[in-house]
């Protein structure tokens, strides 16, 4: 006979308060936001947690409210502002299992990309795994990240696209890192959309979040 | 790189479950199926990866019980139904039309030009023969769809404007569409629709790659 009413390891676990910070989210509350991420941030016990299984999921929402003509411009950017500084206000939490000491993700969005919120979080995750993390951020075009890897090589290069225009130049992007050396993982919307996009492109993997990412990285590492 | 397969650690760490949570929810809810090695150890894909995640956010976002993120996950429970389980009166918009228009569904059902109607949410309402083939589904499964979702990722925002309120008339708006049977230039003529207390938005499609192509020449004007 089943005892169903045991609570088992990690049936908590899923129970995070993503409709109220959604609500949140979307009446401009910051302060609010701010309570329930740090009781997410109790509950599960790391940052990284916390980015994809409260902000990314509410932040995928919201985009599909904007679809579904629901809410507006001004609404998203207002979100997405609280997200980010909801993002940049959690504590680290350094894993007890970091990567080795030197290893090195470079973080990039090229050419005429702006969305960066994805990459930041991305950023204090994988500091929270004991990487160290460069950072080129927003509209970098692609001979700065060249440079940046000939003058100090990363096993990793990380590239967030939420929009892409034009797909070639990422794809010759993609094609110039990897011959340097580095591996090149990709994320973002653009990709999230088309699941199949990353291996046209020819990068080394796809990370959907923040937490996927930090185990495709770590397996990069071991090759 | 993930040939070999990601082991139940990785995916716990790639989804913030734990490796007996996952293991429960492939024997009691057939979630799904990992391969096996000759050890006998598990071995999961990436689309195993994203399916716990859409299950996990089912319970999470949606507030789904186990089973019904299940089978939202893995498609077998549309939005739709969902909404129909979880509200007691379905929405007027996703009802199906009235026997007194079946005449003129018949006739809509013979043209080669694709007809959708959708609400001011982007939601499906009704569709032509024609739209339902290039979608590749039948035409019960369309309603409640999203129609953004059937456009080119690069079109979706052009797709959302169209039916953004207000809605208005608008001829020849192009969009690509991209389905699993069509990829291609579709011109649009749209219309608003009031249907009891609803505004609907009715859209006429003639495909602009096919032979005989015809471009729309706005009224009063010559080539």
């Amino acid at each position: 006979m089943k005892a169903k009413s045991v609570q088992r390891p990690g049936r908590a676990r899923i129970r995070v308060p993503v409709a109220p910070f959604l609500d949140a989210l979307l009446a401009g509350d910051r302060a609010r936001a701010l309570v329930l991420s740090s009781d997410a941030l109790a509950l599960l016990g790391s940052r990284v947690a916390v980015f994809s299984d409260l902000l990314q999921p509410a932040q995928h929402e919201i985009g599909e409210l904007w679809y579904e003509g629901r809410i507006g411009v001004a609404d998203e950017h207002r979100a997405t502002s609280i997200v980010e500084a909801v993002a940049s206000s959690l504590p680290p939490t350094p894993s007890p299992d970091p990567v080795p000491r030197g290893s090195r993700c470079l973080l990039a969005a090229l050419g005429e990309e702006q969305h960066v919120l994805g990459l930041k979080v991305l950023k204090l995750a994988l500091e929270d795994e004991g990487w160290t993390t460069p950072w080129l951020g927003a509209r970098t075009p692609l001979h700065e990240v060249v440079d940046a890897v000939r003058a100090k090589p990363p096993r990793v290069v990380a590239l967030s696209a939420a929009y892409l225009p034009a797909v070639e130049p990422l794809k010759v992007a993609i094609g110039t890192l990897k011959a340097m050396g580095p591996r090149v993982l990709v994320g973002g919307a653009a990709f999230n959309r088309i699941p199949d996009l990353w291996v046209r492109l020819g990068a080394d993997g796809h990370g959907s979040d923040a937490r996927v990412t930090l185990v495709l990285a770590r397996r990069m590492l071991v090759r | 790189m993930t040939d070999a397969g990601f082991t139940i650690a990785e995916v716990a760490s790639m989804v913030g479950l734990t490796p007996y949570t996952i293991r429960a929810w492939e024997k009691r809810h057939d979630a799904l199926k990992p391969r096996r090695t000759s050890t006998d150890h598990r071995r999961y894909t990436m689309d195993d990866v994203e399916l716990l995640r859409s299950i996990k956010q089912g319970v999470s976002l949606k507030g789904l019980s186990l089973k019904l993120a299940v089978l939202r996950a893995q498609g077998e429970l549309l939005e739709p139904e969902i909404e129909r389980i979880k509200s007691e009166s379905a929405p007027a918009e996703t009802e199906p039309p009235p026997d007194e228009q079946a005449p003129w569904r018949a006739m809509a059902d013979l043209s080669p030009l694709i007809m959708v109607v959708l609400t001011s949410e982007g939601r499906i309402v009704d569709a032509n023969i024609a739209f339902a083939r290039a979608a590749g589904v039948v035409r019960g499964s369309l309603r409640g769809e999203r129609f953004a979702d059937f456009v080119d990722p690069h079109d979706r925002a052009k797709a959302v404007k169209v039916y953004r309120p207000p809605l208005q008339q608008r001829r020849g708006w192009e969009l690509n569409l991209r389905t699993k049977m069509v990829s291609g230039m579709y011109s649009f003529d749209c219309w608003p629709l009031r249907r009891a207390e609803l505004w609907l938005l009715g859209m006429i499609g003639r495909d602009l790659s096919a032979s005989g192509m015809e471009m729309w020449v706005p009224e009063g004007q010559t080539e």
